[in-house]
């Protein structure tokens, strides 16, 4: 049942971000993005991982996605803007990194899957694991406290950053 | 530890094999990777990053599970953390651009390629006899070759 | 550092070192007045415009050495047995051990060149004060007077090669300055740099000598470390040499004792002016005649001779070098005796006459009688000081005329400068027992029981044969100057006391000098033969020489044949020289210098410059355009390919940003996937 829950979640994640970026109208993308949120939260469930599934719509879904979508709106494009895009580009050299790179990724999968790098159920069914709010919240404020200070301040300065950047007037 | 809310449904998240985890991380990333690659509307780029973001997301709560250890999930966090600071910059880009260039295509910002001053002119190379005139001969000549007499 | 005081005991001779006392600080003294003197014409203008000061200073820093010298030499210590004061200095040091020493020597050789040295440069310095009377830089030329008796007795008084390397190039520049003296002439400044120059090929080599010694040396002394000396040292090289004998000590391969005494020779050849690198020494009559004076009587030329003296110890056994020097001593003396009978100019027969003489005291440095040849030096010091001054007499009587043409009848014009040009004349030409007789005959007999030198008989024909052609050039030279009738055009006059006094003293020696070297009775081979040599007898190598009576009755014969012939041709020749008719072609080729100068000049003009425009093509072709403009110009385009890629466009960006992950994942993946497949 999990597994197959996975699987599920899985593929809806996967049609979804290809459909995501093959749109060619961005608000498209945007919802078809969000149906990926909407999945992987759904493994993150599936994983015990219950607060960053949570969050993940929180954030993801409803905050980054709409403020997305507002600027998509505020910069008003017309029809003819977003469909001038040609058929998607496909540059010989951009391409071929992608691929290699991936190709490069996936062997590394496969062979760590042959080295028996990842462990099988029977290794696996012993642990245990809390991902509740309570749990990571200790962790965060205990042992990442540095580390999420640190993040606030470079939320500042994104915000800082975001607000000079609209506001200066670019000649 | 399976939530008594869900445990109907689901059993623990070890049933599943961490490689499709992986699997499914890496093809998420690739199609995020593709999508930086190939298109050139910026709105569209930064959602495939957004994409890759998610992808290693995954990765990290599915290593989180398996190896037991709550700070994966502590990196998620702080990814999304990163990534809501990316977009917010991101999209304040956009809209600077935009005002400028009236456009989303990013083909059309270039500026930062530098100025075309041409073809580099040739060089006046030092010591061809031809390019000297009658009275700088002596000095090209070692002391007393010419003038034996 | 003052950590040099030690007693030292050298193998031959057994001479105690000895560090303390007044020869050693004297040696200090006599060494640096000169030079201070020098320093302070040269940096205080108030010194060198006074003229009369500046000479006032420099002769007495000089009678000062000499009297200093007269002391030490009288110094009981010095007297009685081998003692060597020597005052040395770390001066360039690794660790504790030094590897460049600097200081003072005093033994009986170097206070003989010492006396030498000051007496000679006394008289010449008194004399150059009537010489130079109105020329108004007399400042300057005693500045440089006093620079040169500086260097010359660093030299002398040398403890090792470094220091004397040092000296050496002092006295090549010294002589540039006083060689070119009259800088506003143009051949005094050509003159300058060929002395220059020519010196320089010599120094080359003598540098390479030291070098060679030095590594030897130094390898061996590991074997018995002095602490306070240096491998330069000559005390070590002797001690190393005597030690362990030049052969093993020079072991590296054949030949490296006999190539290494070469060099160091060569150093002797560019100083001394032997053949091939004698052409100089004539050019550098240019100087003003005192400098000429001091030049080839107690200064430059005789630093060669005297530094094969110090160093005998590492030239006397290697191999083929004793035969080398011997025959370029004779080879030199003996165009240079036929060079000086085609010479009209007066300096000009004087400075072939050195040459000559140079050649025989190489001859005899050669044959091992390092002792003839220093006795050579001393007694040839005088007479041809003598000589020098009483031609720079006869110049300054006729104002400025030098030519033997256009002179004649000044014996009646100028007594005393004739009387002591005669007694020098015949010092030099050895028709009386005095001073040159006692000297050359020693030589001679040094090269007629010589087993060191290969073909000695040949040069000891030469000699003899040598001596003949010295009486007649000489004589011609006296019957052209100072016989017949007066053929110029000026006043001749006797010149002033202060010139003519040097030249009775100097006169005095040459009469007398020469009986130092009388033999004392014990005329067998192997034992000393007179009082110098038995001075000197730490120097000696090999037998001595016996005074041959036969070989000395039949050089003297051969040179008064040289003078009557002289007389014949000469006694009534006028302004007219027969001799040019008579000889023809061999006249022509002396006339020309054996055309040596002309195969230098064609060297020149050819070989080095063929060299250099070969350098020319390699410097303007390979060198700049090859190498420099292809270079700059490989930049120049490959920059303007590679500009290209800063596209400003993101899709590229992205792309070289994939492809460098990309390879880096590469890379990492085979790293790990051969560390598992190892692992496995």
């Amino acid at each position: 049942m999990t597994v197959a829950l996975f699987l599920i979640f899985g593929a809806t994640a996967l049609a979804s971000a290809l459909l995501s970026v093959t749109r060619k109208n961005p608000v498209a993308s945007a919802m078809w993005l969000v149906l990926m949120f909407f999945g992987l939260a759904g493994n993150y469930v599936l994983l015990e991982a219950y607060f960053v599934a949570a969050v993940q719509i929180l954030v993801y879904a409803g905050a980054i996605m709409v403020l997305f979508l507002f600027v998509i709106m505020l910069l008003d494009l017309r029809r003819e803007q977003l469909e001038s895009e040609p058929q998607p580009r496909l540059p010989f050299f951009g391409v071929a990194a992608a691929v290699l790179f991936i190709a490069v990724a996936a062997i590394a999968l496969l062979d760590a899957v042959d080295a028996g790098v990842f462990p099988d159920a029977a290794a696996r069914s012993t642990l245990e694991l809390d991902g509740s709010a309570k749990a990571i919240g200790e962790s965060l404020f205990g042992t990442w406290v540095l580390a999420f200070e640190v993040t606030g301040f470079l939320l500042l300065g994104a915000i800082l950053g975001a607000v000079i950047l609209t506001k200066r007037r670019l000649t | 530890m399976t939530s008594a809310f869900l445990s109907p449904v689901v059993a623990s998240g070890l049933a599943i094999p961490l490689e499709w985890v992986v699997g499914l991380g890496l093809a998420l990333f690739a199609v995020g990777l593709l999508g930086v690659a190939c298109r050139r509307n910026i709105l569209i780029m930064l959602l495939s990053v957004e994409i890759m973001l998610n992808a290693s997301n995954l990765v990290l709560v599915g290593f989180s599970r398996v190896h037991s250890e709550i700070s994966g999930q502590v990196f998620v966090f702080f990814s999304m953390v990163v990534a809501a600071a990316e977009v917010a910059v991101g999209l304040a880009i956009v809209i600077a651009l935009y005002r400028l260039r009236r456009s989303a295509d990013v083909d059309d910002a270039h500026d930062l390629h530098d100025v075309d001053y041409g073809p580099v002119p040739g060089l006046k190379l030092e010591g061809e006899p031809h390019h000297h005139h009658d009275h700088d001969e002596p000095e090209a000549q070692p002391v007393g070759a010419t003038g034996e007499a | 550092m003052d950590g040099a005081f030690l007693t030292f005991l050298a193998a031959k001779g057994e001479p105690t070192l000895i560090n303390t006392g007044f020869a050693s600080w004297a040696a200090w003294v006599i060494l640096f007045a000169p030079l201070l003197v020098a320093f302070l014409v040269t940096a205080v203008p108030a010194i060198r415009k006074a003229n009369g000061l500046a000479a006032a200073l420099s002769i007495s820093s000089v009678g000062l050495g000499l009297v200093l010298t007269l002391f030490v030499y009288f110094f009981p210590m010095l007297q009685a047995g081998d003692n060597v004061y020597e005052h040395i200095v770390s001066w360039v040091a690794i660790g504790d051990s030094p590897l460049i020493t600097f200081g003072t020597r005093m033994d009986a050789l170097a206070v003989t060149m010492t006396l030498v040295v000051t007496g000679v440069g006394f008289a010449i310095f008194v004399y150059a004060l009537g010489y130079m009377k109105g020329d108004e830089s007399m400042g300057r030329f005693y500045g440089k007077f006093a620079l040169f008796v500086f260097s010359m007795l660093g030299i002398v008084m040398s403890p090792n090669f470094f220091q004397t390397f040092i000296f050496w190039e002092l006295v090549g520049v010294s002589s540039y300055l006083l060689i070119g003296y009259y800088w506003r002439k143009h051949s005094a400044g050509e003159a300058a740099k060929k002395a220059f120059m020519t010196n320089r090929v010599g120094d080359f080599g003598f540098l390479l000598g030291i070098l060679m010694v030095w590594a030897a040396v130094g390898d061996a002394t590991g074997a018995f470390g002095q602490d306070v000396y240096s491998a330069f040292d000559f005390t070590v090289i002797e001690r190393a040499v005597q030690t362990l004998g030049a052969s093993t000590l020079f072991w590296d391969s054949i030949g490296y004792a006999a190539i290494a005494a070469a060099l160091v020779f060569c150093g002797a050849m560019g100083k001394s002016a032997q053949f091939p690198l004698h052409v100089w020494l004539p050019d550098a009559m240019e100087g003003p005649t005192p400098v000429s004076a001091l030049m080839h009587a107690a200064t430059m030329v005789a630093a060669g001779v005297y530094m094969i003296i110090r160093c005998n110890f590492i030239i006397a056994y290697a191999e083929w070098a004793p035969t080398l020097i011997c025959w370029l001593g004779g080879i030199t003396a003996f165009i240079a005796a036929s060079m000086a009978i085609t010479q009209n100019d007066i300096k000009k027969v004087l400075a072939y006459s050195t040459l000559s003489q140079l050649g025989y005291m190489t001859m005899a440095l050669g044959a091992g009688a390092y002792t003839a040849a220093m006795f050579h030096l001393t007694t040839h010091a005088f007479f041809k000081a003598l000589l020098f001054l009483c031609a720079g007499s006869v110049i300054h009587g006729c104002h400025h005329e030098q030519d033997m043409r256009h002179m004649g009848g000044l014996k009646s014009k100028m007594p005393t400068t004739y009387k002591t040009w005669f007694v020098g004349t015949i010092a030099l030409t050895a028709l009386l027992p005095i001073a040159g007789w006692w000297s050359k005959d020693e030589i001679l007999g040094a090269t007629r029981i010589t087993d060191m030198v290969w073909g000695s008989e040949i040069l000891l024909a030469l000699g003899v044969l040598v001596a003949g052609m010295t009486a007649f050039y000489m004589w011609r030279a006296t019957y052209m100057t100072f016989g017949g009738e007066y053929r110029g055009h000026a006043k001749p006059h006797e010149s002033p006391k202060v010139m003519t006094m040097p030249l009775v003293a100097l006169a005095f020696f040459s009469l007398f000098i020469g009986f130092i070297g009388i033999p004392d009775g014990t005329f067998g081979a192997g034992t000393k033969t007179n009082w110098f040599e038995g001075w000197l007898h730490h120097w000696h190598v090999g037998p001595y020489a016996k005074m041959v009576w036969p070989l000395a009755i039949i050089a003297t014969g051969v040179a008064l044949v040289g003078f009557l012939i002289a007389r014949k041709i000469y006694r009534n020749a006028g302004g007219n020289d027969p001799l040019p008719a008579k000889l023809g072609g061999i006249w022509r080729l002396w006339d020309n210098l054996y055309y040596v100068d002309n195969f230098y000049l064609w060297l020149v003009k050819k070989v080095q410059q063929g060299v250099a425009k070969v350098f020319w093509f390699f410097e303007r072709w390979i060198l700049i355009q090859a190498v420099i403009n292809g270079l700059s110009q490989t930049v120049r385009i490959s920059g303007d390919r590679v500009r290209r890629v800063q596209s400003g466009r993101l899709g590229n960006y992205v792309t070289s940003f994939l492809l460098g992950a990309a390879v880096v994942g590469l890379l990492v993946l085979l790293q790990v996937g051969l560390a598992s497949a190892g692992g496995k």
